[in-house]
């Protein structure tokens, strides 16, 4: 399942943090048309470079299915920066 | 049927291992996974494959008045999975450039040579994958869970 909401807190004035909640769902929903009209491009660029189109979409779907639960925290006292992927 | 199996089971019906390395991972889960006692409690085995690779870290060293700076990351074994498959959709000249590249670099490793059944075992042998470096300030730990 690809990830559906994610949370960013950058820093500030240096020092406060402020988090903010982005949903990624309706991003995809927004972009479904973009990738439809790219779609015969992608597949022309495919075919170029040899690369088997539905293996290359699947590998890239897997890709976005797989940043579901990445989190990547840093709590410096000058600089704190989060991002999570749900 | 335990699912780890049939995890393996499937990899074989998909052609990504062959029956030898099937073989292998089937024993190495028989040797994980002992035999359920009779009316025992039989919770599946799931934490048999890592999930996540977990990096944290905590540095005291500098000038830090609030306090020790922290880092924290956790990185799902999928991601490792799909980028070793997005690997393999790299067109052969660009491999070989990469590869020549790294070579440049000083690094041995060849992209043609990294496949997802070997990234399987890899991703199995690491469930018990510890680095745990503790000095008076900094404290640095690797693992997986």
């Amino acid at each position: 399942m690809i990830p559906a909401s994610s949370t960013a807190a950058f820093p500030i004035r240096r020092r406060r943090r402020f988090p903010f909640w982005i949903p990624i769902l309706p991003v995809w929903l927004l972009t479904l048309p973009i990738v439809l009209m790219l779609a015969p491009l992608v597949l022309i660029a495919c075919l170029y470079l040899r690369v088997p189109p539905f293996h290359g979409v699947a590998v890239y779907w897997q890709l976005f299915n797989s940043l579901r639960c990445l989190r990547i925290e840093v709590n410096d006292p000058r600089a704190s920066t989060s991002i999570r992927i749900f | 049927m335990n699912e780890n199996r049939k995890r393996i089971l499937d990899m074989l019906a998909a052609g990504q291992i062959n029956p030898e390395q099937a073989e292998r991972l089937i024993a190495a889960l028989e040797k994980e996974t002992p035999a359920p006692q009779a009316g025992a409690n039989t919770e599946p085995r799931s934490s048999a494959w890592p999930k996540y690779l977990r990096v944290v870290v905590e540095a005291e060293e500098g000038h830090h008045a609030n306090g020790p700076a922290k880092v924290n990351v956790r990185v799902p074994f999928q991601l490792l999975r799909a980028g070793v498959k997005l690997a393999s959709i790299i067109p052969p000249q660009a491999r070989m450039k990469v590869n020549d590249a790294l070579h440049e670099h000083g690094i041995e490793l060849d992209l043609n040579q990294i496949k997802p059944e070997n990234l399987e075992e890899v991703i199995y042998q690491l469930k018990d994958f510890t680095v745990d470096i503790d000095d008076k300030k900094n404290k640095v730990r690797v693992f997986c869970e």
